[in-house]
């Protein structure tokens, strides 16, 4: 039995008349230690599919399941990355990771509870950093503070939307193959949703592109089959890693080029040529009344979206 | 080594800046010529100079030293024979993106009609996507329309040149891989000679003829240059599945990565790389520091 | 449906409560008739009113509306030329603030630019505006009257319509107000992106371009802020200028009814101007909040 599952899910927002349907026929089954990344346009459903997983937003038709029970509201049993890092400013990281500890874990003693919590902020590298606020850190470390928190609930399952969109790409980079290297240690099952390719590609078991239809649905599993530890320069040359990228980007583009209701429109490029305003009282402009032209109108037939 | 006249010519190009600490040289003999009706981009680390390069040709930033030639002619002040899209398109906002487009084609065109010109708006502003939106404020439209309309306002002036500083820099990967090919679309009708500056370089590959690979700042200068061979119109997907784009790329990223420091007027036993050699051969001096 | 409706319940609830708590403090403190048996010099028992508690000669809520009916249930009547319905008095000063605050603008706006625009000039002027910011509108008064003292408009009955006193109150009124108007404008002019700037450059726009397009655009959400401080300066200006020249209007009324021991009038004039201020205070923020989106 997979461990978090949707069956035929749709999603639509606003009342009858003005409604947009974001999501349709979504189907997805993640097994349990599987690294899932989903790949889409941002604005094109990502966040309400991600919703539908952690329990904030119910299915219209479908359902969503954990175990195979259905999903009905947040639990600890889905640790939430977001991409703001949702840390409390006048706490520190241990403070703030002790805060979530301390509430899923109430019968452990002081001490078992103190040693997880140094477990997992040593997890994320930032035993140095235990006793400082987050105002003191760099986005990069505040997402792993975030991220330590949410495996310290020891969840079932870890639901990242865009958790690494903020940073800039070093630390990004750098970010990526500290998650996968802490997923390798523990297996925990994840599903990561990303608007970069080679962010899905690097980290993940299983891409699934979203496909931004109106509404959008999700594309062909691909089976990410390179080896781990990956290296983020030597997978370059896998011949894996460049079929899988060239795939996965000419999916996504052509699902929005699809996309486009296509009518033409006939607009015509006036052949005019720009004046040369370096010299605006000249002559120039005295002897001829109306502007430089190349040769006669041309028309031409434009595809435009609708 | 050409007969016809280099679109621009970037001639022993200095910028100094006044520290507490003392002057600062940002940029440091920069030579380069582009041909009409090239795409090139320049690529190097942040901080390495290659905006302030980009400034200094749109006229933004006044050269230290050195002179800035172009179509011909010495390049001062900024003016609309260089269209320029920043990495926030800047539009104003209190005005619709037709608006944005007609303050500059109002501005060149203004021996047209009225008629023309609200055509060529109309054109360039299709072209791009934004058919149906054009009537919309910049506040009403997603980061990537916006870039949409900044990369239309520029091709409406029917620039001399192109100029792009890091143009897609804001966008997801997705977007700007979406807008890339808007450019593309846009530079198929009019191959506006285009200097880039990315830090992406995939991007570089895709978008241009020749990648100009710029050392570590201060005192940044041409690094490598590298030519880009696939033909137009470009398919990325054809791209990205022949053999010679990872090579390319596998070239950019050595680059960047192990050899962004070396700098060829000061190293004596540095060797050019054929294309780096062959825009040397241009040049009557290529290196006149280390000849002093 | 539910939450919205009790959103509206209580705003509409708690401001009244507080306004019932306020009133019945106000009771509280005021001084209330009290009438005393006596017997007289004479033997006669006679009934003596006399006002006691905290502050005597505070009328009671109830006292002062009796006192202020009149002014309210008639708001446009006149009586004579200091008795008149309150919602006259009010007009008359709004049309002179109006006129002052107009001028204010007119003066103020360009200041503020070039301060914005000209490094030199704010250097140049900043010490003396920065001198003649916090001087209270009853110190300029009088220099206005000196200054306008030769004018005077006489209309065909030989009546003064404009004279030395209307013009040093438009005067104190236009250089109090001012201040707001050309602080947030300078601060809104230094304020645009240079993003924007460099757009006017490239495309070589002219210079009334690159002000009605640009720049004036970029400030206005600014420029708005200070019109409504100033505005609201101006309104707090009139009570004081009419106080002094004797104005007819709110602030006339206040004082020429605390002369004459009408104490509840008193209240009743301020509880106007408070209103009017917060009236005007809302308009300006519509008109300002419209800018801001654009």
């Amino acid at each position: 039995m997979p461990l978090i599952e949707i069956k035929g899910a749709s999603k639509g927002y606003g009342l009858p008349g003005s409604r947009t349907e974001v999501l349709k026929n979504i189907n997805l089954s993640v097994e349990e230690g599987e690294f899932v990344v989903i790949v889409g346009y941002s604005g094109s459903g990502k966040s309400t599919l991600i919703n539908l997983l952690s329990g904030l937003v119910k299915p219209d038709t479908g359902t969503a399941l954990i175990e195979g029970k259905v999903i009905t509201e947040p639990g600890p049993d889905r640790g939430l990355v977001f991409q703001n890092y949702s840390l409390l400013p006048w706490l520190t990281v241990e403070e703030n990771i002790a805060l979530a500890v301390d509430e899923v874990f109430k019968e452990w003693t002081p001490e078992q509870r103190k040693e997880h919590i140094a477990k997992h902020i040593a997890m994320v590298k930032l035993s140095h950093a235990a006793q400082k606020l987050p105002k003191e850190l760099s986005g990069g470390m505040r997402q792993r503070v975030s991220v330590a928190r949410t495996l310290a609930m020891n969840p079932k399952v870890l639901l990242m939307d865009e958790p690494l969109s903020a940073l800039d790409a070093l630390t990004r980079a750098q970010l990526q193959d500290e998650i996968s290297e802490i997923w390798m240690s523990n297996k925990t099952t994840v599903i990561w949703i990303t608007n970069d390719p080679d962010e899905a590609i690097l980290v993940a078991d299983k891409v699934i592109p979203l496909l931004p239809t109106s509404p959008a649905t999700l594309g062909e599993t691909m089976i990410v089959d390179i080896e781990r530890p990956r290296d983020r320069k030597a997978i370059n040359h896998d011949p894996k890693f460049k079929k899988l990228r060239a795939e996965l980007i000419s999916t996504l583009l052509d699902a929005k080029g699809r996309n486009k209701v296509k009518s033409s429109v006939q607009i015509s490029l006036p052949d005019i040529l720009p004046e040369d305003l370096t010299y605006t009282n000249s002559l120039q402009f005295l002897n001829r009344t109306g502007p430089k032209r190349r040769s006669d109108n041309k028309r031409e037939e434009v595809e435009v979206a609708a | 080594m050409s007969s016809i006249l280099p679109m621009l010519e970037l001639d022993r190009l200095w910028k100094t800046y006044d520290t507490p600490k003392g002057p600062m040289t940002i940029v440091k003999d920069f030579n380069l010529k582009l041909k009409e009706g090239e795409f090139a981009t320049l690529i190097g680390h942040s901080g390495c100079g290659k905006s302030t390069v980009l400034m200094m040709v749109a006229g933004l930033s006044d050269p230290s030293q050195g002179n800035m030639i172009l179509a011909g002619r010495e390049a001062s002040g900024p003016g609309p024979d260089r269209g320029i899209v920043f990495q926030s398109p800047c539009l104003l906002p209190w005005m619709t993106a037709f608006e944005n487009v007609m303050l500059g084609v109002n501005q060149v065109y203004f021996t047209a009609s009225k008629m023309e010109r609200r055509q060529m708006a109309e054109y360039y502003l299709a072209i791009v996507g934004l058919g149906d939106a054009m009537h919309k404020y910049p506040g009403e439209l997603s980061q990537g329309m916006r870039q949409r309309v900044g990369i239309a306002r520029a091709f409406a002036l029917q620039p001399k040149m192109l100029l792009l500083d890091e143009p897609f820099g804001m966008l997801d990967s997705l977007t700007r891989y979406e807008l890339q090919e808007v450019l593309l679309e846009l530079w198929r009708r009019n191959r506006i000679t285009t200097l880039m500056v990315t830090h992406d370089v995939d991007e570089a590959i895709f978008l241009s003829d020749r990648v100009v690979m710029m050392t570590d700042g201060p005192e940044a200068e041409v690094g490598d240059i590298l030519q880009i061979p696939f033909e137009r119109p470009r398919n990325r997907k054809q791209i990205m599945e022949d053999p010679r784009y990872y090579e390319l790329r596998e070239r950019l990223i050595t680059f960047l990565n192990d050899k962004s420091h070396i700098r060829p007027s000061r190293d004596p036993k540095f060797v050019p790389s054929p294309d780096m050699a062959a825009e040397l051969a241009t040049h009557a001096a290529p290196f006149p520091a280390a000849a002093a | 449906m539910h939450l919205i409706q009790r959103y509206k319940l209580d705003s509409i609830i708690l401001p009244l409560g507080a306004i019932l708590v306020c009133c019945l403090l106000w009771y509280v403190i005021a001084g209330k008739s009290v009438i005393t048996e006596k017997i007289d010099d004479f033997g006669d028992k006679v009934k003596v009113t006399r006002r006691a508690g905290l502050s005597a000669d505070l009328p009671t809520p109830v006292e002062t509306w009796t006192a202020s009916k009149l002014y309210i249930t008639e708001p446009f009547a006149k009586r004579g030329e200091l008795d008149q319905g309150i919602l006259r008095f009010t007009w008359m000063s709004l049309v002179l603030v109006v006129q002052g605050y107009f001028i204010a603008l007119v003066i103020g706006t360009p200041i503020g630019f070039c301060l914005g625009l000209s490094k030199k000039f704010a250097t140049a002027f900043d010490p003396i505006i920065q001198v003649l910011r916090p001087v209270s509108p009853l110190a300029w008064l009088p220099l206005g009257m000196i200054l306008f003292s030769g004018v005077k408009i006489v209309n065909g009955d030989g009546r003064t319509t404009f004279g030395a006193s209307d013009a040093a109150a438009l005067f104190t009124i236009a250089i109090c107000a001012m201040w707001p108007t050309v602080m947030n404008t300078a601060v809104g002019v230094r304020a645009v992106p240079q993003d924007y700037l460099n757009v006017a450059k490239v495309l070589k726009l002219s210079r009334s371009k690159t002000l009605w397009k640009v720049l004036v655009p970029a400030t206005l959400p600014y420029m708005f802020t200070g019109f409504r401080l100033s505005l609201g300066i101006a309104w707090l200006v009139i009570v004081a200028v009419e106080m002094l020249t004797g104005r007819p209007g709110v602030g006339g009324f206040l004082w020429q009814q605390y002369n004459a021991n009408s104490y509840a009038h008193i209240i009743l004039c301020i509880l106007t101007i408070g209103v009017v201020g917060y009236i005007l205070d809302r308009l300006m923020s519509v008109v300002e909040s419209r800018f801001k989106t654009a």
